[in-house]
Formats: C-alpha cells, sequence, structure tokens
C-alpha cells in the first residue's frame, strides 16, 4: 500500500485541456473519490495512474518513485472498471488468475490465491463458468476479485457501481468500503454520484472542467462549499441558488422585495465591492414555521409538490427563481397558494455573482 | 385462405426458387459426373450410374488431380493462415494504438485490392522469373496473402474496434505487454472472426484462376481450378466426365471446413457482449 502525489499534472487531447495543473496527494491507505460531470477529466486522471494514458507534463507519484515512464504492467496498481472488462472467453477462475499467471506465479500458488479470493467473495460456485453467464453484481464482484488477487499498491475505480441496479449499488458500495477498512488499501474511487461520493469518501476532490474545484472531506465538502458549482454539484435535490442584489437592509431577488438583510451577512459583504450575490440555501434548511428568533421570513407561491417517501419536495416560486423545499412531510398549503417560508441566516451560503466564490 | 398460409406459401416458392437457381449447376455437375455418358441429356443417349469418372480423377496418375488438389490446399492454406494473421496484428495497431492516417490506410489497402489481377500478372511472372520462383509454391503463397490480406484486414478491423477498449485496459493493467494483449485477448476474443475470416480467405486462394495459370507450369504447384480447366487438352475431346468428377471432388475440402468452422462460426455470433 501506497501514498500517491499528482505534481502539476496536464493533460490535453489535441486541443482540449483534459487535465489542468493537477495538484494532489492522496494519502496512504484512504478511499479519495474524485467527483464531477462527464467529461471533467476525472477518468483521465485514474488512467494517468494506471499508465493508459501519458501525461503532457508533471509528476505521479507513488510511494516516492516516480511513475512517469514506467510502463502499466510495471506500476502494481489493479483498476476495477465500469463495464467490468472481464476477459469473455476464459472462466471466472482463469480471470480472476490471469494477473498472476502472467506475473508467472506458480500454478499452485495461483490456486490457493484465487480459492481464498473467490470464497470471500462468494464466487467459489461460479468459478467454472464463464463472464456471460453471470449477473451484473457477480460479474463486478469477479472484476473485484480480479484486483484483489494482485495485492496492488493502489486500487482504481472507474464509476463500479453504475451499471449495476439501485439495490444492487448500495450492497456493492457497502463491500467496497467493507474491504477497503480491512486491507487498509489505498483507493482511487471515480465516480458522479454525488450520493456515492458522499457515503464512499474519506475524503472528496470536486472536479470541474479539467481543474480541482475543491478538495475536502464529505461534511466540508457539503456545508461549506468553496464556490457555486461544489455547492451545487453535491446535495439532491440540488441546492437553490437565488441571484440577488443587496439594497440597503434588504437583500432582493429578482423583481421581488426580497428578504431583509441578516446582520452576519452585512458583517460579512462589509469589505466587499459588489452588491450582486447569490444565495445558496440548501432545501432541507428551509422550513415552514419560525424555529428561532433571528429567522429570515419570506413569501413563496407552491408551484407543486413531489413526494420522496419520508418527506415531500416542495417547488415554489420566489420571484424570478424557482426554489425547493425539503423539510417537512406534506405541504401546508395547496399548489397555487402563497406560503410563508422561514430559513436560519446561518444556513446559507453567500456566493459572490462574478468570480462564483463564497463570501460566507 | 387465411393471410399467413399466403405468406407461408410465398415465402416457401421465393425458397425453393432461390435454392434451384443456386444449386442447379451443382445438380448438373454432381449427375454429370456420375453418368456413364455425359451427353445424358440427349433423348438418344439413357443415364446410366457409375463411378469411374471419379476412379480416373483419383487414380488415374496421367491426370494429375491429386497433386493439383494437395497443391491447392498446400497454398490456399499458408497463404490464408498468413494473410489472417498479418491482416490481425495490423488490425491490432490500427484498432488500437496511435497512429496518423489510419483510415489512409485502410483505404490504400482497399484501392490496391481493387486491381484488375490481370494489370499486374505480367510484372509477376517477370519477378517470379527473376527469382527464380515460377512453379513452386512461393510463387503462389505471396500473392495470394497479399491478395487476401486488405479483404481480411477491413473483416477484422471492424470487428477488432467492436471490442472495448476497456478489456485491453483491464489487460495492461494486469500486466500484460502490447503482444500479450493481442494474443492473450484481442485474438482469443475475436476467435470467431479471425475463423471466418480464414476461411474466406481459403476460399479466395482456393478459387484463383489467374495468378495459378501464369505463375505455374506443370504438377509441381499447379492448383486445381488451372489443372481442371486443362484438363480438356490433355485428350482430343473434353472430358465432361472427369471435369465434372474433379469438380466435385474440388468443392469437398471447402464444404468440410465450411460445416466445422461453422459451430464456432455461430457459437461466436451469438456469444454475449462484455456488458450485461
Amino acid at each position: 500500500m501506497a501514498g500517491l502525489e499528482f505534481k502539476s499534472v496536464y493533460k490535453s487531447f489535441g486541443r482540449t485541456v483534459v487535465v489542468e495543473d493537477l495538484n494532489l496527494s492522496i494519502h496512504d491507505g484512504e478511499l479519495f473519490v474524485l467527483l464531477g460531470p462527464s467529461g471533467c477529466g476525472k477518468s483521465t486522471i485514474l488512467r494517468l495512474i494506471a499508465g493508459l494514458e501519458y501525461m503532457d507534463e508533471g509528476e505521479i507519484v507513488i510511494d516516492g518513485r516516480v511513475i512517469n515512464n514506467i510502463a502499466p504492467k510495471d506500476r502494481n496498481v489493479a483498476m476495477v472498471f465500469q463495464n467490468y472488462a472481464l476477459y469473455p472467453h476464459m472462466t471466472i477462475y482463469d480471470n480472476l488468475a490471469f494477473p498472476l499467471k502472467v506475473k508467472k506465479v506458480s500454478a499452485e500458488k495461483i490456486r490457493g490465491i484465487v480459492e481464498k479470493q473467490a470464497s470471500l467473495l462468494g464466487l467459489t460456485e461460479l468459478l467454472e463458468r464463464k463472464p456471460r453467464t453471470l449477473s451484473g453484481g457477480q460479474r463486478q464482484r469477479v472484476a473485484l476479485g480480479r484486483a484483489l488477487v494482485r495485492d496492488p499498491s493502489v486500487f482504481l475505480f472507474d464509476e463500479p457501481l453504475s451499471n449495476l441496479d439501485a439495490k444492487l449499488r448500495v450492497s456493492t458500495r457497502a463491500e467496497i468500503s467493507r474491504l477497503q477498512r480491512t486491507l487498509e488499501a489505498t483507493m482511487v474511487y471515480v465516480t458522479h454520484d454525488q450520493e456515492e461520493a458522499l457515503s464512499l469518501g474519506d475524503r472528496i476532490a470536486i472536479l470541474n472542467e479539467g481543474r480541482i474545484q475543491q478538495i475536502g472531506t464529505p461534511e466540508e465538502i457539503y456545508d461549506q462549499p468553496r464556490n457555486i458549482f461544489t455547492a451545487s454539484f453535491v446535495g439532491s435535490p440540488k441546492i437553490n441558488l437565488l441571484e440577488a442584489r443587496i439594497a440597503e437592509d434588504r437583500v432582493k431577488i429578482g423583481g421581488n422585495s426580497g428578504i431583509p438583510m441578516a446582520d452576519s451577512w452585512r458583517e460579512a459583504l462589509k469589505d466587499k465591492t459588489t452588491d450582486a450575490i447569490v444565495i445558496g440555501i440548501r432545501p432541507e434548511n428551509i422550513f415552514y414555521e419560525r424555529k428561532s428568533g433571528d429567522d429570515l421570513a419570506f413569501q413563496a407561491e407552491i408551484l407543486h409538490t413531489e413526494f420522496a417517501g419520508d418527506r415531500h419536495v416542495i417547488f415554489c416560486r420566489l420571484g424570478e427563481s424557482e426554489i425547493r423545499v425539503k423539510s417537512g412531510k406534506a405541504a401546508p398549503s395547496a399548489e397555487g397558494e402563497k406560503m410563508e417560508l422561514f430559513v436560519n441566516p446561518q444556513n446559507c451560503l453567500l456566493f459572490d455573482q462574478k468570480n462564483e466564490k463564497r463570501i460566507l | 385462405m387465411r393471410e399467413e398460409t399466403v405468406k407461408t406459401i410465398l415465402i416457401a416458392a421465393g425458397i425453393i426458387l432461390m435454392l434451384s437457381f443456386c444449386l442447379a449447376p451443382f445438380f448438373f455437375m454432381i449427375v454429370t459426373s456420375l453418368s456413364k455418358n455425359p451427353e445424358f441429356l440427349s433423348p438418344a443417349a439413357n443415364f446410366k450410374l457409375t463411378l469411374e469418372n471419379y476412379s480416373s480423377v483419383i487414380f488415374k496418375e496421367s491426370l494429375h488431380f491429386i497433386d493439383y488438389l494437395r497443391n491447392s490446399i498446400i497454398v490456399s492454406g499458408v497463404s490464408a493462415v498468413a494473410g489472417v494473421l498479418t491482416a490481425a496484428v495490423a488490425a491490432f495497431a490500427i484498432t488500437r494504438l496511435k497512429l496518423p492516417g489510419k483510415m489512409l490506410i485502410l483505404f490504400f489497402a482497399l484501392a490496391v485490392s481493387m486491381f484488375p489481377q490481370i494489370s499486374i500478372v505480367g510484372y509477376l511472372f517477370k519477378l517470379m522469373t527473376w527469382m527464380g520462383w515460377i512453379n513452386t509454391y512461393f510463387a503462389l503463397t505471396f500473392p495470394y496473402v497479399a491478395w487476401v490480406l486488405p479483404l481480411s484486414l477491413w473483416i477484422l478491423t471492424s470487428y477488432f474496434s467492436q471490442i472495448p477498449k476497456e478489456l485491453d485496459r483491464a489487460a495492461y493493467v494486469d500486466g500484460c505487454s502490447r503482444l500479450k494483449v493481442l494474443t492473450k485477448i484481442i485474438m482469443p476474443v475475436a476467435m470467431p472472426a479471425v475463423l471466418s475470416t480464414m476461411l474466406l480467405a481459403f476460399i479466395f486462394a482456393f478459387n484463383e484462376f489467374m495468378f495459378a495459370l501464369i505463375l505455374t507450369s506443370d504438377h509441381h504447384a499447379r492448383t486445381v481450378p488451372v489443372g481442371i480447366a486443362l484438363f480438356q487438352g490433355l485428350h482430343g475431346e473434353i472430358p465432361w466426365g472427369d471435369i465434372m468428377a474433379a469438380s466435385a471432388v474440388t468443392t469437398l475440402p471447402v464444404v468440410i471446413l465450411t460445416i466445422i468452422f461453422q459451430r464456432r462460426i455461430i457459437a461466436g455470433l451469438t456469444r454475449g457482449a462484455v456488458k450485461g
């Protein structure tokens, strides 16, 4: 097991810059998640680690060793792919044994390792079968097993759960998490699913257009996003982002008279020259009734309601913007009606509209 | 009559028409080869069953039919295997490596394959004479490899490009070199395509006439199509019985190969993809 470090890594395909000035250090024994929309360069970063792509500039260091010019087969990393990438012409046993056979490990040793791993993953019954006869979940366990037999220094996961159905996704996620803790393995996990990232990662890096937006623990990412992109990418339903203008002691949202200014906001905005801000409020932080004395109150019109099991998601209109509220079971008013909503200023995030960075 | 019945009858009639159109020459070939009198169709003569024609092509040494058959099988077999293996390496490079002008290579191969054979056979004859290869297996094998290469390259390129790249990636990460990825992963996965391409290449080479006519001079290297065509010169008259018997025997290797490979080819076509 080993730590992993990127030092100003650049990568572009033709004229498209995919990874730009990447500096990142992944600790030994950590499950590190790369989270971002498709095309943000997260899979490319994984391939750079595996040696399947070569970087244009910079250095990648595994365990103190610069691996830039080392062939994939000598990097001792293991990778699990989204579409499993099992070898269709081989039995499950041969699939699991393949990395060892290539390394010329003796047949008896291979048998021992493969059988042990198969029983750990519940694949013993399937060893003589071909991948095409297996279900998606079984295939992904085989892919996992093929990575595990190697005892690699780093595990790479490229959206391994995207092809599984919702139920399997949750159980496989738990399995990966358990494996990581028992093996104390260094894992780099790529996903576009923010829920997966939050539940699985020790730390998360949010990527957009080849650049890291923020690195932090799941809590930091969720509660203290550094910019609008991070705030809107994480959380479901999406965070409410209201473009607002500061006018005296009120914050005007669209043409609306807006909401009163909180003291803490005034303090934070004191040194700012801009008066155009974006207010970010998580849907679960907007309430139907006043919770404390300094809550801000505002009027909104209910557009429609969605049932989400434990709660209702209510879509309302506030000025020009739509806002989502998810804080209680059943809406207190019917569609089309006005209702009063409350939010505590402490639960609001303020962003600069121009550079999209967070102010408070 | 119900619509379904009409449909069935029409389809059946269509199939019978097509089959008789395709198979009539073969039927004629078989019947003639088994007939004592090649002109059995004329009202004066009756059809009399005999195996004489077969025994004469197989056992009469002056006809050299067995030599021709052996030459054909060796030349076509070697050409097919060598051609398809070369094409496989090329297809791997074209589909897997960062190679400038990939499409140019493919279209160049296609363009070359469109040259009429007659336009190069003269120069080929000079070349083979100069190399002293006239009337040897080499004189046929090398042009045949080149001749089946473009077709094999196109088939294999299209098949290889359908194999998910993640299989390669998995293999590289699992410790393979490029050559190992080709031999341990791509080739076995593409085995049905490789085999069917080999079969096609074999049939191509097996049926080839022009090169074989010009580049060989006797039974040491002459192949079956040329051999049979030259039967007629051996006697004053056209020995239809011998020609048809020889043709019937010649179709056997191709039919046998097709039957052997068919199971694997179909098994391959129905094999589940990587994703599920």
